[in-house]
């Protein structure tokens, strides 16, 4: 309804200012005009003269090198030579392994101290009794760890 | 008042004001709706402008607003010659055909739009038949007959190609026009805005903290 209105009286505002709104566009198009022919007089005497007729204003050719000089600049920061990174690693049962996500651990001390413990990783399961990470080596211990997580669940 | 003049009407004069208030509301409301249509066209075009200035701005080749206004003008000048130089030709085309129709048939006073000439493909009414007494104003009270049906003359080649032409050359060259005005009137909003510096929105509470010096003993 509100947009009804509002075209209703854009309309009635059109119709009332149309002489002003016409003698606006005819000023401009007689200017218009003379702009075409001016820029028509310009084109000719660049294009026999030998310039380019679409050329840039100085002022674009200034910016155009500002941003040419700048891009070079970022090309140039983005070719140098990268320096090593450390990576963090955690030992597993003896064995060196890269770190999940990005959980920091200190490296280099006593293998045992820097293993990842569920605490460090931030998880524990409800009823499940973690114990010191080793290699299975016996089904065994699959089945112990099993029955001890349904016994959490229960 | 109105609705005691109302009934004082006949039936028939009742329905004629009914139906012209119906007609000036629908007028007015599709008025209303091109100028919407227009208005929203001429801020498309107007965005335009903000292509023709933007590296000079942000790499702070001009920093005067001023400056910038009247380059973004010069900018805007070439591309309208860009864009007009196309319906400028077709105008030209088409008048040069109507001046050699006009040597080739010898009719230097033909009016290239008259009934004789690109009328002859419309049909044409006898409107002053159709007119009849009103309230004391004589108005077209019943639908008017047809005196003459289209036809092709070979005395009006000429306007044939000259009249489509140049209606459509002189529209698209409006257009063209349209759009002049509403990438200069952005330009102007443009260059006001751009370098316009206000304390409006400013808050202190908002400002970034300063980074910590490292090497200040008292922020370890």
């Amino acid at each position: 309804m509100k947009t009804f209105f509002q075209t209703l009286g854009y309309g009635a505002l059109y119709i009332v200012t149309s002489p002003l709104i016409a003698l606006i566009l005819v000023a401009y198009t007689i200017y218009c005009f003379f702009v075409f022919i001016i820029q028509a007089v310009r084109t000719i005497v660049v294009y026999f003269s030998g310039g380019t007729v679409g050329g840039d204003l100085p002022e674009d050719v200034e910016a155009k090198k500002i941003l040419l000089e700048k891009q070079r600049e970022n090309l140039a920061k983005e070719n140098e030579p990268k320096q090593p990174s450390t990576q963090n690693i955690f030992v597993f049962n003896g064995q060196p392994q890269p770190m999940p996500n990005g959980v920091n651990v200190n490296v280099g001390g006593n293998p045992q101290v820097a293993q990842a413990t569920p605490s460090q990783v931030g998880f524990t399961a409800p009823g499940v009794t973690m114990k010191k990470p080793s290699l299975i080596e016996n089904k065994s211990d699959v089945q112990e760890a099993e029955v001890s997580s349904k016994e959490g669940e229960e | 008042m109105f609705l005691t003049f109302a009934k004082v009407l006949p039936e028939d004069a009742r329905k004629v004001i009914i139906y012209i208030f119906l007609l000036v509301v629908l007028v007015v409301i599709i008025v209303g709706a091109l100028g919407a249509l227009i208005r929203r066209i001429m801020k498309e075009q107007g965005k335009q402008a903000d292509g023709l200035i933007h590296d000079v701005v942000v790499t702070g080749v001009i920093t005067n607003e001023r400056k910038l206004f009247r380059f973004g003008i010069k900018k805007n000048h070439r591309k309208f010659f860009k864009e007009a130089w196309i319906p400028f030709i077709i105008i030209i085309a088409a008048s040069l055909i109507m001046l050699i129709f006009c040597t080739a048939m010898d009719k230097w006073g033909v009016n290239p739009f008259g009934m004789d000439q690109f009328g002859t493909i419309f049909h044409h009414f006898d409107w002053d038949a159709a007119k009849g007494e009103f309230f004391g104003m004589w108005v077209v009270i019943r639908w008017p007959e047809v005196y003459s049906s289209p036809y092709l003359s070979a005395d009006a080649w000429g306007s044939y190609i000259f009249v489509p032409g140049f209606l459509v050359g002189i529209t698209w060259f409006m257009v063209d026009v349209v759009a002049y005005i509403a990438r200069s009137y952005r330009l102007y909003k443009l260059s006001k805005k751009v370098f316009n510096k206000t304390l409006e929105n400013y808050n202190p509470n908002d400002a970034p903290v300063a980074p910590a010096n490292p090497e200040n003993p008292e922020n370890q």
